[in-house]
């Protein structure tokens, strides 16, 4: 075996100097993890420079073939396999029961005694490998029933909770008989059914838009509110802060993992109770590479989630569940750039709240904002959405759909609620619907996380189908049982799901119908429609005239542009907290948006019935914005 | 919750006394003949299918009809007078529990009794007629502003810009004032300006020294202008479009004569003093409170800057109407705009202030005597007619107390048989149409048969309701043409002191 002592391989050889060795000694006693894992995860020691190093002395790396992978012959506990993650240490089991071990550091002797005090196993010999690849067949071979309930726990205690089942039959029994209903109303008293229909949409479609405009004059009136202020901050000790959890899920994100490393460092939370998790899939080999060769330290602890379907970021943050121990646990994307004192005024928050209170939604916005006319009307909706409407819905009391990244939780009632639905691809907004029902309560902070806004068409149009997709889902779960909804959320919870989340898919539906509408009529009333279609122009306004009576063409256009003005006009306010004047004529266009997101609207009813489950990533690391500027 | 609860009991003792009043006051003969308008174009609305378009959006101002309609369920010849006695009578009651949850009684037992008392507030509640919307408005304009002052957050201006919405259903033109407010606006972005200095020399040097602070504030301040704007500039061009697309005329309800209750203003005086003198007298009169409250607020620019909006708006005003005085619906800004200012410096530092001195108490009581003394020395001097006559009905002893166009009604109500049909000119006639359509019917602009009626009025037609020659409105009425053309034989079946009820044949 080779002899390596630490003296030489991390001091001697000039990788780490002497106090920062004493720090990590000191920290990786108090978190029970061995030297290397604290120094690679808490930003001490890069993984390049450190895979170099042992390079340079002459060692090999042991090559795991990760298809045959075998498990000890004893039982594994969830405890055993923490210690294995946090030593570093993946055990080899031949068939005559002889035991090797892989270790991703040759100094570690003490390491490998532990090793055998507590599974009373001895190595026969020791193989070194990277740290990530030990990290990886580690939870390949040890994950599977993790992973099991990441994906089927919430399903298994409440089916009724898990978007599994898209449709349930109830449901489909219902459509079917509204149906059925219209259209033999439709055969019997066809004008004043057309009218009936004509009156209902216009309604929802005007009340949907007018509660999201009350909600936005709500959220108004807490511009200028600070639920946290600065000398508040100051009440608590950097050693009274609790273990706080962030959990990065990573899918192919090569470009932003050299920037993740930087933006992590900026966050204001002493290091030692920071307990991040990067959590990337195992057949993710662009990730998985560019985490191994980054140049720079990092903090954040690797969980490689095994393969399983559905692919979805919420199986692998269920995933990542396991092997959490934070207080309060926070999601960020792996471009996001939060405020860097937002984990320290969100524990404050939470000290200040009611019990009840156990999600905080910190507010989101771009750094690329004007990049171009994408990135421009996404930041205004986003202003509007996190900046106006989800205070508003705060002050009103109804349930917070939650923001994709930037929840925090109390990692305990996380638990408590089922984690996500791996099955929802908007597991966020779903979760939050799902706190309301369990009693619970959601609140918002001002405090922002920068992310980077899509700034190319397509893309942007997969990512929005994706999360009106996921509205879609997350709608048809909780009106499984309206009165049931009903009871737990109240009158004001269950209206303002309705119009929220229902009345959300239904405005981008209906929109391009009533556009058409609006734009047939024009069309019919003005010259041009005259001059081309000639008599059948006035069989046309005749026929129209029997199914659309005078006054409810009135309303209904009256309708359609009062609800695109007031939607500029959110659009308009939304600029004003953040002092993005320079956005506010663009708000002008919202209408041009608005076909956006019907677009993805019908991009993402297709997908609810042929592929509900599927999650359309979003590329990101597109954008030529300068970030510091933040 | 127990604030709404307490305005909610203040409100509804408030309302019974108002409309308790307004029954007293049209007992002893006087109606706002604004009342009747909005009374007679509900009742066209419920019963005529021919105009129902016409009847809902463009009858102005909209806003005082459409607020009528809930109240027409208690009876469509009520439902002005109860709308404007439950209004002013929230609104007291807002400003009555505000002040009192201000720990200031002594102010909030003046407001009340001014509530009670005032000849203005007397007026606007039991007249039935829009002007309780233009107070209300103003005092909303004016409180939305003062309020911004206090908190600088745009939800104070998204509801001005809301209010000012409002105000295209009531009197567009007051959409001009936005042009005066941008000097305010650019005044308040300065003030509102975060990390300089706050002397305003200091702010105004440190900005115009620096390009990127200049160019925020002008962001700042034409965003702030475009949130004001964007809903009344909106509204009005929606409600334009509409009259067109209806109508062929963008300005049709501006124009026609049967959308108004006194278009050409053919029912106010013909001869009227319209000198600076007059509206001198006449504002000075409604302003005690105004210049009370810009005394106490001397110190403070942005609310002074604010207050002098009422002064610019009224000289604007003359000037572009120079032949034409200026009455209550434009007046009364003076009196909102200082109970605004009132209600805002009681939220200020000033606060301690009102409570405990016992010589501001003493000024207070002195403002509030001088404030009724004003308003009833307007109404015993105004030159409108409709408001000469709040306290004529007290005064004379005249024992024909009804109208003429009640005495008309009655006659008609009694005499006309239900099958009997009269035609007439509505913008003239229709107060006496208000009080007589359930049991007479008419032909007048809103049927179908007018226009064939003014052709052949003995086929359509029995009678014809004509205004006397020597009143001023018989140039305008449509049945003296007509009568001149048809060569029409009439036999006069009633007359009165200034109409006439003519059978054909």
């Amino acid at each position: 075996m080779l002899k390596i002592y630490r003296n030489d391989l991390f001091l001697k050889s000039g990788l780490l100097p002497l106090e920062v060795c004493e720090e990590i000694e000191k920290m990786r006693k108090t978190m029970d993890k061995s030297f290397l894992k604290t120094a690679l995860n808490y930003a001490f020691l890069s993984r390049l420079d450190y895979k170099n190093l042992l390079l340079k002395k002459g060692i090999s790396f042991y090559q795991f073939d990760y298809a045959n992978l075998t498990k000890l012959n004893r039982e594994v506990s969830k405890a055993d396999l923490d210690f294995l993650l946090d030593h570093n240490l993946y055990p080899l089991q031949s068939e005559s029961g002889e035991i090797e071990l892989v270790s991703a550091d040759p100094s570690d002797d003490i390491s490998i005694s532990k090793f055998r005090e507590r599974f009373s196993l001895r190595a026969s010999h020791v193989h070194f490998a990277e740290d990530l690849d030990i990290v990886k067949a580690l939870h390949l071979t040890y994950g599977e029933s993790l992973l099991q309930k990441a994906v089927f726990d919430l399903y298994n205690r409440d089916s009724k909770s898990s978007a599994l089942e898209t449709f349930t039959s109830k449901q489909i029994i219902v459509l079917c008989v509204l149906g059925l209903i219209f259209l033999i109303l439709l055969l019997i008293f066809p004008v004043i059914s057309i009218i009936t229909v004509s009156l209902l949409i216009n309604l929802f479609f005007f009340i949907s838009i007018g509660f999201k405009f009350m909600l936005t004059i709500v959220g108004a009136k807490s511009e200028n509110l600070q639920k946290v202020s600065k000398s508040e901050l100051g009440n608590y000790l950097d050693s009274e802060l609790p273990y706080y959890t962030l959990q990065l899920p990573v899918f192919k994100e090569s470009e932003v993992i050299y920037k993740l490393a930087s933006n992590l460092k900026n966050i204001d939370y002493p290091k030692e109770k920071l307990d991040v998790k990067l959590l990337i899939e195992s057949d993710d080999p662009v990730t998985f590479d560019a985490v191994k060769n980054l140049k720079d330290p990092c903090i954040f602890d690797p969980v490689i989630v095994p393969y399983a379907q559905p692919k979805t970021k919420p199986k692998a943050c269920n995933y990542g569940l396991y092997f959490s121990k934070g207080k309060y646990l926070a999601i960020y994307d792996a471009e996001d750039i939060p405020d860097s004192d937002q984990l320290k005024l969100v524990n404050a928050l939470f000290h200040k709240l009611p019990e009840e209170y156990i999600v905080i939604q910190c507010a989101l916005n771009y750094f690329n904002k004007t990049e171009n006319f994408l990135t421009r009307m996404f930041t205004l909706e986003y202003s509007y959405w996190f900046d106006y409407m989800l205070p508003g819905l705060d002050g009103l009391d109804i349930p917070i759909p939650l923001g994709g990244t930037s929840n925090h939780f109390k990692f305990d009632k996380l638990i408590e609620l089922g984690g996500w639905d791996g099955f929802n691809v908007t597991e966020d907004a779903d979760l939050g619907i799902r706190a309301y029902a369990k009693g619970y309560k959601v609140s918002v902070l001002d405090s922002t996380t920068y992310e980077e806004a899509n700034n190319e068409f397509y893309n942007w149009i997969r990512q929005r189908s994706r999360w009106i997709k996921g509205y879609m889902q997350t709608y048809l779960v909780h009106m499984r049982n309206p009165a049931k909804l009903y009871k737990e959320v109240g009158w004001n919870g269950f209206f303002g799901f309705q119009f929220f989340i229902g009345g959300t898919i239904f405005t981008f539906l209906i929109y391009p119908i009533l556009l058409f509408t609006f734009l047939f009529y024009l069309f019919l009333k003005l010259e041009i429609g005259v001059d081309l279609l000639g008599s059948v122009n006035q069989d046309l306004i005749n026929f129209i005239k029997l199914i659309f009576p005078d006054w409810l063409i009135i309303v209904s256009i009256f309708n359609f542009l009062a609800g695109n003005l007031l939607m500029i006009f959110v659009n308009m306010i939304a600029v004003f907290r953040r002092k993005s004047y320079n956005l506010i004529l663009y708000a002008i266009a919202n209408p041009v948006y608005w076909i956006m997101h019907s677009i993805s609207a019908y991009k993402g009813l297709f997908q609810l019935i042929s592929k509900p489950f599927y999650w359309e990533k979003t590329n990101h690391g597109l954008t030529k914005a300068d970030k510091s500027k933040i | 919750m127990r604030a709404s609860f307490s305005i909610g009991i203040v409100g509804l003792i408030y309302s019974v006394y108002y409309i308790g009043l307004s029954h007293y006051v049209i007992a002893q003969g006087y109606w706002h003949l604004e009342a009747y308008f909005i009374s007679d174009k509900l009742q066209l609305l419920f019963t005529n299918d021919e105009k129902t378009l016409e009847l809902f959006f463009f009858i102005y101002p909209l806003i005082a009809q459409v607020l009528a309609m809930p109240a027409s369920i208690l009876g469509t010849l009520n439902a002005p007078v109860i709308t404007s006695g439950i209004s002013m009578a929230f609104l007291a009651s807002y400003l009555v529990v505000k002040t009192f949850n201000l720990h200031l009684r002594f102010a909030s037992v003046l407001i009340s009794i001014y509530f009670l008392c005032s000849p203005l507030v007397v007026y606007l509640s039991t007249s039935g007629s829009s002007l309780y919307l233009y107070f209300i408005l103003y005092f909303l304009f004016f409180h939305l502003i003062f309020r911004y002052l206090r908190q600088f957050t745009i939800y104070n201006f998204v509801l001005l810009g809301l209010c000012l919405g409002l105000f295209v259903f009531l009197d567009y033109s007051f959409l001009w004032i936005m042009l005066f407010m941008m000097p305010l606006i650019l005044l308040i972005s300065l003030f509102n300006y975060s990390g300089i200095d706050k002397t305003y020399i200091g702010v105004f040097s440190q900005i115009s020294q620096e390009y990127t602070s200049a160019k925020e504030l002008l962001a700042r301040s034409f965003s702030t202008f475009l949130v004001i704007i964007f809903i009344p500039l909106t509204s009005l061009i929606f409600y334009l479009f509409f009259n067109y697309w209806f109508t062929g005329n963008l300005m049709f309800f501006d124009q026609s004569d049967t959308h108004q209750w006194n278009q050409s203003r053919i029912f106010t005086s013909d001869f009227m003093d319209n000198s600076m003198g007059y509206l001198l007298r006449m504002g000075l009169c409604l302003s005690p409170l105004f210049l009370a409250a810009s005394f106490l607020g001397r110190k403070r620019l942005l609310f002074q800057m604010t207050l002098l909006l009422v002064p610019i708006w009224l000289i604007y005003l003359k000037n572009s109407n120079p032949g034409e005085p200026l009455f209550l619906p434009v007046l009364i800004i003076i009196t909102a705009s200082g109970m605004a200012a009132m209600v805002h410096l009681f939220q200020t530092q000033l606060l301690p202030l009102f409570k405990k001195s016992k010589a501001l108490h003493m000024v207070t009581t002195l403002v509030f005597l001088i404030t009724i003394l004003g308003e009833f020395y307007y109404f015993k001097n105004t030159e409108h007619s409709q408001e000469a006559r709040l306290f004529s009905f007290s005064e004379s002893d005249d024992v024909q107390r009804i109208s003429a166009h009640e005495d008309m009604a009655n006659y008609i109500s009694s005499e006309i048989k239900e099958d009997e049909v009269i035609l007439a000119d509505n913008k003239i006639f229709y107060p006496t149409m208000a009080l007589t359509r359930k049991s007479t019917e008419y032909i007048d602009q809103f049927s179908k048969d007018y226009e064939n009626a003014l052709q052949a009025p003995k086929l359509y037609a029995d009678f014809i309701l004509l205004s006397n020659a020597d009143i001023g409105y018989y140039r305008n009425d449509q049945m003296k043409p007509l009568i001149e053309k048809n060569k029409l034989v009439l036999y006069p079946v009633y007359t009165n002191s200034e109409f006439r009820l003519l059978k054909l044949k």
